[in-house]
């Protein structure tokens, strides 16, 4: 596990380093010396203090602000950025819990939201991660199985199918959260599914638990322009990423817990996806749910999705 | 509460009837719109009479209505039940042929007259001659019209020599060009109905507040109406994930919906949850 770059060092390969550290230290004066072989200064203590970083919901106002700006400080020294990392509570208002509605008739495969989502939220674009996978289907199928992703030489919609964008479900039971080993994945007050991407060990426990092929592994240390990187992040969402974490859809928590759209609706050309308060009987969402024949994927699992699909 | 359910159930029953209503005037629109554009006149006269016959029944529909007690009635928000009630009004107005204008919709659109390639029209429209013929060769002539399997000409949505800056009802009432989905929607109701409440179009900006809604123009070119195939975005490269490969387990989807409703079972275990 060496470093090629002389990259920042992340919470697992700290470890190692942490350990070496730690021998310096109990053998003599060496110590520091050893340490900024690797990092000086700042970057060493905000490496340290990483490491030793409490779970998102355990720390303090102050344990989150100071870690919001050592992100902050890690994303300039690694990205050469500024970004701003928020910690937007759950919706001001009481009593909010997000739902998605998605109408396949309208849907017409463009993947316009695969590639806003990207640009939103932060993806590696090499190697590529989509939290949207858009899955061509056989009119009158609803077989996922032989659904195609990769379909796109042709334009869209072709004769005799129709699309089905698949991403979080954000279930009100999720077997994700059930199967992680660390609690570094849980369900927010508003119902959003979230990772505390310091908490990941990267197991995988998760993506083998979840039906819905909705959690991405960072394989590898994602790679994003510099000029394309959003700079408006959230802890719980878009904030640069490392290799060995886990990801998937937050709902651009970041977006919508400041009442704004999912970036993936804004991007959507054909209005096929909707999204809003489940709470609110007044929402557009309320209104689809109560009047509109919809379902849910692979329902008979009782995860209980809050992602419905629709037809008209 | 009591009393606005009612006004909403009210809003909701006349909705339904004026989709009735609109059904009726288009089926009549599309016989006259294409036996008699030059007979503009006996047109209008048809439609008029057919739609006061419609109206009365309206509201004897809308009374009965108003005596019955249902639940799930649909409280809209007020910026909406402005919407639906003036859509209501606007349909019930009696038409003695003369142009009227209506209010600006109380939420935003995206303008769209401002872009037009051709706006003003009356600049060049103040000395035009109307055309009788269905074909356009000085001007206007990439415009393809195919929408109605072709029983409609310009004049079924344009006012014929003046006010051309405006779009015409079928009962001859001024429409702004920001506010086209008035026009469409005299024929294609449901859909209104469905963009109105946030099933068919799009609502950008926020899902809290104020929202700003897209016209049917935005999506629909109104003269040739359909959603033509295009290339999408590309194709991923390869998505390295365990999962989809080996997976064994039947990936069916389930279409039985649970008829409970999902989102009161939600909101009472986030209500416990938060009083803990
Ligand atoms: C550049 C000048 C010009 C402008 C601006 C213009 N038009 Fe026209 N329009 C014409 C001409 C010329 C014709 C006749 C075409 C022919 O006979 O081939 C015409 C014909 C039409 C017709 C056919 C029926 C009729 O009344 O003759 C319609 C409908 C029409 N225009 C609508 C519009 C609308 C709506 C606008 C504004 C959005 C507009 N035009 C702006 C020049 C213009
Ligand atoms: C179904 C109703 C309908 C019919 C029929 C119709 N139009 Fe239109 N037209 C519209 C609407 C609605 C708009 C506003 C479009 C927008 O906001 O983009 C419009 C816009 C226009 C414009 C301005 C748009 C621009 O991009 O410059 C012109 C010019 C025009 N129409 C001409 C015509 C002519 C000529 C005909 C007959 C061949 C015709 N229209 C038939 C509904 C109609
Ligand atoms: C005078 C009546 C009338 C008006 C006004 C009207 N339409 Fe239509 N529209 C029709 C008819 C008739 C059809 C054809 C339905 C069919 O083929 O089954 C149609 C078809 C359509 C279709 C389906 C096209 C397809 O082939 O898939 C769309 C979309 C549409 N209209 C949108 C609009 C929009 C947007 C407006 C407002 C600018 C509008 N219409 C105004 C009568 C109307
Ligand atoms: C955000 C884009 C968008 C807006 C705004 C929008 N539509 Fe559509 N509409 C679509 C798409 C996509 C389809 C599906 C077309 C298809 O299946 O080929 C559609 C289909 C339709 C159809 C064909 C019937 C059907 O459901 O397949 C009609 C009629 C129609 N729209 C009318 C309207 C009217 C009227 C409005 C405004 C009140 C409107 N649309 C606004 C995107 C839009």
């Amino acid at each position: 596990m060496t470093d090629k770059k002389a990259a920042p060092i992340s919470r697992r390969n700290f470890f190692k380093k942490a350990g070496t550290a730690g021998a310096a230290i109990a053998s003599g004066t060496t110590a520091l010396a050893v340490a900024s072989d690797v990092l000086e200064g700042e970057a060493y203590s905000d490496a340290l203090k990483e490491y030793f970083q409490k779970h998102y919901r355990d720390m303090s106002k102050d344990e989150v602000k100071a870690a919001l700006a050592r992100i902050e400080r890690k994303a300039k020294r690694k990205h050469g950025v500024d970004i701003t990392v928020e910690n937007t509570a759950p919706y001001a208002r009481e009593d909010t819990v997000f739902g998605y509605a998605l109408n396949i008739s309208k849907c017409k495969g463009y993947r316009k939201c695969v590639y806003a989502c990207v640009e939103e939220n932060n993806l590696s674009r090499d190697p590529e991660i989509h939290y949207i996978r858009v899955l061509e289907m056989e009119k009158g199928s609803m077989d996922l199985e032989k659904s195609n992703h990769y379909f796109g030489e042709d334009p869209v919609p072709k004769a005799g199918k129709f699309y089905l964008p698949v991403q979080c479900q954000h279930c009100e039971d999720p077997p994700c959260v059930k199967a992680c080993p660390t609690q570094a994945t849980w369900s927010e007050p508003d119902g959003i599914v979230v990772i505390d991407y310091n908490w990941c060990i990267g197991c995988h426990y998760c993506v083998i638990a979840c039906p819905y092929w909705a959690r991405h592994f960072n394989w590898e240390e994602p790679v994003i322009p510099k000029e394309e990187i959003n700079t408006e992040t959230h802890y719980l969402g878009n904030r640069p990423r490392e290799r060995g974490v886990m990801e998937k859809c937050t709902f651009c928590i970041q977006r919508t817990r400041k009442g704004k759209m999912p970036a993936c609706l804004e991007a959507c050309p054909t209005g096929a996806r909707v999204f809003g308060n489940l709470l609110d009987p007044k929402s557009e969402i309320r209104y689809i749910l109560e009047n509109k024949t919809v379902f849910r994927l692979k329902e008979e699992l009782n995860t209980e999705p809050k992602f419905w699909y629709y037809t008209d | 509460m009591r009393n606005s359910e009612k006004q909403t159930m009210a809003v909701i029953g006349a909705i339904l009837f004026l989709g009735l209503l609109m059904g009726v005037s288009l089926l009549l629109s599309q016989f006259v719109v294409a036996e008699a554009q030059e007979k503009e006149t006996s047109q209008i006269q048809t439609e008029d009479s057919a739609s006061s016959e419609q109206e009365e029944e309206d509201k004897e529909e809308e009374e009965d209505e108003e005596d019955e007690e249902e639940e799930e009635a649909v409280e809209l928000e007020p910026g909406f039940q402005k919407v639906v009630d003036e859509v209501r009004a606007f349909w019930k107005r009696e038409s003695e042929s003369e142009i009227e204008e209506l209010v600006i919709s109380p939420f935003r659109v995206p303008p769209r007259k401002e872009q037009y390639e051709y706006y003003p029209c009356m600049d060049c429209h103040e000395e035009q001659e109307v055309q009788p013929e269905r074909e356009l060769t000085e001007e206007h002539e990439d415009l393809v019209l195919d929408h109605g399997k072709q029983r409609f000409w310009c004049l079924t949505c344009h006012f014929a020599g003046k006010e051309k800056n405006y779009l015409r009802s079928l009962k001859e009432q001024k429409i702004d060009f920001n506010e086209s989905h008035l026009l469409c929607g005299q024929c294609h109701f449901e859909r209104q109905k469905d963009w109105l409440m946030g099933a068919h179009g799009k609502r950008v900006g926020s899902w809290s507040e104020e929202r700003t809604i897209l016209l049917c123009v935005e999506c629909h070119n109104p003269h040739s109406p359909a959603i033509k195939p295009q290339l999408p975005d590309p194709i991923p490269k390869g998505i390295r994930e365990i999962r989809m490969e080996r997976s064994n387990q039947p990936h069916k989807i389930e279409t039985k919906h649970e008829l409970i409703k999902v989102w009161d079972r939600i909101a009472l275990k986030y209500k416990n949850e938060r009083t803990k």
